[in-house]
């Protein structure tokens, strides 16, 4: 396959989302601007211009009308995706890491980070169809735990939010309440700070990925673990195909290796793994630094990664692809 | 050794009777006392228990000399200056160290005295220099150690025959040769670990057959034909054998031994230690001691200051470089060497004395290396007096240490010798001035051992000017590699001792320009090769053909530090070791260059094949066996195939057993969702269910440009 | 063959009739266009007239055939593909620099180490290098030596902007030499250091630059560097314990002038909310 590499972004990528019907591709990087492609032939269609920081997480909503980004500017916005306009502010007194619409686009889950002597927390808000009825109002608010949160997703039918971050553990709490209802279990789960999570298309079960080297497959209500992955590299992102078995893993370099410079140039690769036998299928390679962002095309067709090199490398699969049989 | 154990479970316990969370527990922190063991017996304590002590009573430093002249009163004075005089050289005597007793009868000396040093060590040197020394003709010193004599006091007077004891059959250390599958077996040290395993490239991993923690103080050694694996450690070193597991067969005492180094027949152990001396302006005191393997019994001991075994080439550990003992005359045995000032001291092993009692003299010898095979070494004398007396290399045979050939050379700069593997020849590589004297340029000088006469070749590379990176001999064959050229990418030829039909000259097979290469690594059976680019390059990795003359496959093992040939040939192996911080580890490959397996290791030190001692068949067996080849190898792929099989049979069964389990999630999944899909839509406002969406059955036409035509119309238009 | 895809196939396009255009202006007077068919096999004929530059009537007839098929395109996927672009992309157009189809072709390197069968892991650009018996590959796009030929250039994407550069630095550097000092060789404008020199050249070419942020990366000041122009080398000190860089870096410039415009440019440029001191890299002691 011929991927297409697109250059829209100046600093390195943070991630990559797809929405529901697949024709649009939106990407979030560390300089300030979200960005929406044609998810077919990579065209850019257009920006979001307004944050002020590094953006690192978006959501978009069902019916692609609305977009909800986080970024390092301690604010959280959410954008008219036809027109590129900003329609609401959410503001808070630390970074705000993750963003993740619910089941029905009318409530989203924003984590913020530990700042200045804050703890880190989850926000529930409402989103309300009129913007201009918007409010600031938080719905829920979760103190969590130490270190950051990387990620906080919905569960099944809004009723839980599941939480990973810097101290390896996974956490599902209860929406409505706030309480904690499960916590991943030390012995068997990440040693190192978790860096992505991602949902299978059916919300039923969800992949994690660490520094620790690993991906771990959990189930979305029981929190049980059913499959390790194990690769060479920290593990940046990862993301699941909808229509077969295969999981993809990426990521870069130990901090401690920095300094030596890896002379193969363009080989950091996405890897994928066979979801039920947890063996290597193979890689992609292409990036010339550390993959940050993976995301899959709800049609299973395609799929794109973004590196710590800036670029976005959209790729749409063979027939090989298809016949791989393991 | 029984250790009190307590398990997890009860720690645990304790740990919540007690309020502490454990995993709040830094186990880091944790420090013993001091000098406490807990009753937990470290593995080497037994070593220690049993050195020999030479403290005993605190007289270590005493010997007596015998023999002295007996003297009146008037000549005591002068008797006892003489003896204070030849034993102050060899160390500091004691004030009142030095006493001559006298018989109080005649009022004469007794002939005997006694001399205390500071250290044991300055007496057993003394002992060493002065016995047997000759005063006067009537007169030889006989010296011992004070505690000696206590010794040889209660030696019986009636001799009573040994007891024999009764014959306990050891073990058949050479067991591993006989594997059915014909592996070999690697030891590796990672960390505090020391393995050996087998390398089983059919099942493509390596098999497990021993390990221990701390088996070792700094590093591991095979024996040359594999029978042992030799540790080293603070109170000497050992070996370990056995049939299917590592036992510990023997112990070799030598305090702070820092390297060892074996006979090429495993008959005998050479061990070095190097100490401070008590006076820190003197050099370093040097022990050798020889050892035989199997008794453990000390066959000679060297002692001496670092200067006498630090001669020639480079200054190795502490400028003694390794080994100081050179053995010869192939796996018998049979002598040793060292090179002194001027000299080259060769012992054989018969009485472990020098041969004829002397050293061979060679004025300004740099350099000596014996051939493998023969009792013959050779040795290179470089360029003296500005160029009056050239530089030279002879061949010298032993025991007869006749010169059996010798070649001058001129405008010598330096000079490196290399045998091939069965002896047949020896290259000399010549470093020589150009006329100018600004640079140097180098030749080889070709010996061919076993023809009549030792014929000599001169080769030079086609551009004189090339710098010489690697030069390697195919083991077992007539060949050799040379990378040479001064580019990041040198060039690397092949030569044969043999060309077409005359087998008197060496030609040249080919020359591979251009190679990211900078050491050579032949299979030990001859005819394949490993181009590799080490340091700077990167671990790029080229397995060549050299009876075909092609490139098998090329390959890479980033950042590899070492390669290694299997005993047999058949797989290499090429490993990260700790030099570097990250992908510690090893590869095994087959000979032409597939990656079978790799394992990465952290803290990575050291990965070294079992040798295997040289095969019992004759020449022409072998012969016939690869002329059979092919009725043996049906045989084995047999097996082989019967293994893959199996496995992938065995891989099926847990394919199978992984999507069985998978199945039941799914379809338990699938219950929820469908159950909670009236939940969703509900949120949703009623929007249609997941699958569902609005197509739209566009009809679409599609036109498809067939054809093109212009034509122009002859009427002239415009006219209405 | 082109294919065009048209909306409304029924919707003739009203060309003006001869009769309702002015008189007066004969340039108009072209006989009508004649659309003829589609017929039974779909075959369409599209007959018109134009003035070629003799002014001579020319009859062009374009044969087409004529399919009709349903496609599932989703409503609001086709809605969405006629959008305007917005933010940033205003006045782009389709296939400008941001998105390139990538000349090589990438695939799933599979790699089966136990056992099962599974095609051979395609070699890296390694190997392709040997065939390059014993010439050094030049790269004329970021001058890298050895790895690969300009074709293959993994940062020919990010050069296409450049190339005005080098002629216009050039003639700036020619104007501060002063008249009369002794200029050594390595610092005389004019000179291109590409080709033969590079390695020297590369050397003396080296950009000192100060005041990094703490996860400023060697990719980040590649980026940042490049375009000035070709870029041989980076280096980003880092701290071994955390990770996090030290604070300077150093790049290689291909060309002289590239690295002169580079520290014009950068000396005092905001980055990552660090002001960046950017110099010439002391000579390095041989």
């Amino acid at each position: 396959m011929r991927p297409i590499l697109m250059k829209g972004h100046e600093r390195p990528l943070t991630f990559l989302k797809y929405n529901r019907d697949g024709d649009l591709l939106f990407s979030c990087a560390k300089d300030h601007t979200p960005t929406v492609w044609f998810a077919d032939n990579g065209e850019r269609l257009g920006t979001y211009r307004g944050h002020n920081g590094a953006v690192w997480c978006c959501d978009v909503s069902r019916d692609s009308k609305r977009l909800i980004t986080a970024s390092a500017d301690q604010t959280a916005k959410l954008w008219d995706v036809q027109k590129g306009a900003e329609l609401f502010t959410f503001k808070f007194d630390s970074p705000a890491k993750s963003v993740d619409l619910g089941v029905g686009d009318k409530l989203v889950v924003i984590t913020t980070d530990p700042f200045m002597g804050l703890p880190s927390a989850i926000h529930v808000k409402r989103i309300s169809g009129d913007p201009s009825e918007q409010s600031d109002e938080s719905v829920l608010t979760i103190k969590g735990p130490q270190g950051r949160i990387n990620r906080a997703v919905w569960g099944p039918l809004n009723r839980t939010i599941i939480s990973a971050g810097e101290d390896a553990v996974v956490r599902i709490w209860d929406s409505e309440t706030g309480k904690l209802l499960l916590e991943s279990d030390k012995e068997t789960g990440h040693k190192k700070t978790i860096t992505s999570l991602a949902k299978s298309s059916d919300g039923s079960h969800f992949l994690t990925g660490s520094l620790d080297k690993s991906a771990k497959l959990w189930d979305i209500r029981s929190l049980e673990l059913i499959k390790t992955y194990k690769t060479e590299r920290p593990v940046n992102a990862v993301t699941l195909s909808p229509v077969l078995d295969h999981v993809v893993l990426g990521g870069g370099q130990d901090a401690s290796s920095v300094t030596t410079t890896d002379h193969r140039a363009g080989k950091f690769e996405a890897k994928f793994y066979h979801k039920i036998l947890e063996e290597e299928i193979g890689g992609v390679k292409g990036h010339f630094g550390p993959i940050n962002a993976l995301a899959f095309n709800p049609d299973g067709k395609s799929f794109s990664s973004g590196g710590e090199d800036g670029y976005v490398r959209l790729h749409h699969f063979d027939q090989d692809y298809f016949n791989i049989r393991i | 050794m029984a250790i009190d154990t307590v398990s997890m479970e009860d720690i645990i316990a304790s740990a919540s009777r007690l309020g502490i969370n454990l995993n709040d527990v830094n186990l880091d922190s944790i420090s013993l006392p001091s000098a406490q063991d807990f009753g937990i017996k470290s593995d080497d304590e037994d070593l220690n228990e049993e050195d020999s002590l030479e403290f005993e009573g605190g007289f270590g430093n005493i010997i007596v000399v015998d023999n002295l002249p007996v003297v009146p009163r008037e000549k005591f004075e002068k008797l006892e200056g003489v003896v204070r005089k030849i034993y102050s050289q060899i160390g500091v005597i004691k004030d009142d160290g030095l006493w001559m007793p006298v018989d109080p009868a005649t009022q004469k000396t007794l002939g005997y005295c006694f001399i205390e040093y500071n250290t044991p060590q300055e007496g057993e040197l003394a002992k060493e220099k002065t016995n047997g020394y000759k005063l006067d003709r009537a007169h030889i010193f006989a010296v011992n150690m004070f505690d000696e004599i206590e010794k040889f006091m209660k030696v019986p007077d009636e001799w009573a025959p040994p007891e024999t004891k009764p014959y306990t059959p050891g073990e058949n250390l050479q067991h591993w040769l006989t594997d059915e599958k014909a592996r070999d077996q690697f030891v590796i040290r990672a960390g505090s670990d020391t393995e050996v395993l087998w390398n089983d490239a059919r099942q493509l991993k390596a098999d497990p057959v021993y390990k221990r923690n701390f088996w070792t103080e700094s590093y591991v050694q095979w024996s040359p034909l594999g029978t042992y694996l030799a540790t080293v450690h603070r109170q000497g070193a050992a070996v370990w054998g056995g049939a299917s597991t590592f036992n510990r067969l023997m112990r070799y005492a030598h305090p702070q031994v820092k390297l060892i180094d074996f006979s090429p027949g495993e008959k005998y152990l050479v061990t070095y230690s190097s100490h401070e001396p008590s006076n820190p302006r003197d050099t370093h005191k040097v022990v050798l001691n020889i050892f035989d393997v199997r008794t453990g019994k000390i066959m000679r001991d060297f002692k001496g200051s670092a200067d006498d075994f630090a001669i020639g080439g480079s200054g190795g550990f502490a400028g003694v470089s390794w080994p100081v003992f050179r053995w010869g005359g192939g796996k018998d045995d049979k002598y040793f060497a060292r090179m002194g000032k001027n000299v080259i001291s060769v012992y054989e092993t018969e009485t472990f004395t020098l041969i004829d009692k002397k050293s061979i003299k060679v004025e300004n010898v740099m350099d000596f290396s014996w051939s493998p095979t023969d009792p013959i070494f050779a040795l290179f004398v470089p360029e003296l007096g500005g160029g009056n007396q050239p530089a030279r290399v002879s061949l010298i045979q032993i025991p007869g240490k006749e010169e059996l050939r010798q070649k001058n050379l001129f405008s010598v700069s330096d000079c490196k010798m290399y045998w091939q593997s069965n002896g047949d020849y020896l290259a000399v590589k010549v470093d020589r001035y150009t006329k100018t004297k600004k640079s140097t340029y180098t030749g080889f000088e070709l010996f061919r051992i076993k023809e009549r006469d030792i014929p000599i070749e001169v080769l030079e590379l086609e551009n004189k000017n090339d710098k010489i990176i690697a030069f390697a001999w195919e083991p077992k064959g007539h060949r050799f590699a040379v990378i040479h050229g001064d580019n990041p990418r040198p060039d690397i030829s092949f030569y044969s001792m043999r060309s077409g039909t005359n087998t008197g000259r060496v030609s040249k097979l080919t020359t591979l320009k251009g190679k990211q290469a900078n050491a050579l690594f032949w299979s030990p059976g001859g005819r394949f090769i490993i181009l590799a680019g080490l340091k700077g390059l990167n671990g790029q990795l080229e397995f060549y053909n050299v009876d075909d003359l092609e490139t098998m496959a090329t390959a890479e093992h980033f950042m590899a530090t070492d390669i290694e040939w299997d005993p047999t040939g058949r797989y290499v192996a090429t490993a990260v070791t700790s030099v570097h911080e990250m992908e510690n580890g090893f590869n095994i490959w087959s000979f032409h260059g597939k990656l079978l397996y790799r394992i990465m290791k952290d803290h990575f030190f050291q990965f070294l094949w079992r040798p295997r001692p040289p095969s019992f068949l004759s020449p022409e067996k072998e012969e016939e066996i690869a002329k059979n080849l092919k009725k043996y190898s049906k045989k084995y792929e047999a097996e082989d195939q019967d293994v893959s099989l199996l496995l992938s049979e065995q891989e099926r069964e847990k394919r199978k057993k992984l999507k069985e389990e998978w199945e039941m999630w799914v379809s338990q999944w699938k219950k929820w969702h469908d159950e909670e899909k009236m939940e969703r839509q509900k949120l949703r406002d009623g929007e249609a269910s997941d699958e569902e969406e609005e197509y739209e059955a566009k009809e679409v036409e599609v036109e498809e440009l067939l054809e093109v035509t212009e034509e122009v119309l002859s009427s002239d238009y415009g006219q209405e | 063959m082109a294919i065009t895809m048209v909306a409304n196939p029924s919707n003739q396009a009203a060309k003006p009739r001869w009769a309702d255009v002015d008189d007066d202006n004969d340039d108009y007077l072209l006989p009508p266009r004649k659309v003829i068919g589609p017929d039974a096999n779909g075959i369409k004929k599209v007959i018109e007239y134009k003035l070629n530059h003799e002014n001579k009537l020319v009859r062009v007839s374009k044969t087409y055939r004529v399919r009709k098929f349903v496609t599932n395109a989703r409503k609001h996927v086709v809605e969405r593909r006629a959008w305007r672009k917005f933010g940033d992309a205003v006045d782009e157009d389709v296939g400008v620099r941001l998105t390139m189809t990538s000349v090589e072709d990438v695939f799933l390197d599979r790699h089966m180490p136990y056992g099962s069968k599974g095609e051979e892991p395609k070699k890296s650009q390694s190997s392709q290098n040997e065939e390059g018996s014993g010439v050094l590959q030049v790269c004329r796009n970021c001058g890298r030596k050895g790895d690969h030929w300009t074709a293959r250039c993994p940062y020919k994407d990010l050069n296409q902007p450049n190339e005005s550069f080098p002629d216009t630095s050039d003639v700036t550097s020619v104007k501060d030499v002063k008249k009369g000092a002794y200029v050594p060789p390595s610092r005389r404008g004019g000179e291109k250091s590409k080709g033969s020199d590079m390695r020297r050249g590369t050397e003396e070419n080296s950009v000192r630059v100060t005041n990094l942020s703490e996860d400023t990366r060697e990719a980040d000041l590649n980026e940042l560097c490049s375009t000035f122009g070709p870029v041989t080398r980076t280096y980003v000190s880092n701290d071994q314990r955390t990770g996090t860089c030290r604070g300077f870096g150093f790049v290689n410039f291909v060309n002289r002038a590239d690295a002169e415009k580079a520290i014009k440019v950068l000396n005092g440029y905001g980055y990552d909310n660090l002001i960046l001191h950017v110099e010439w890299a002391a000579p390095r002691t041989k």
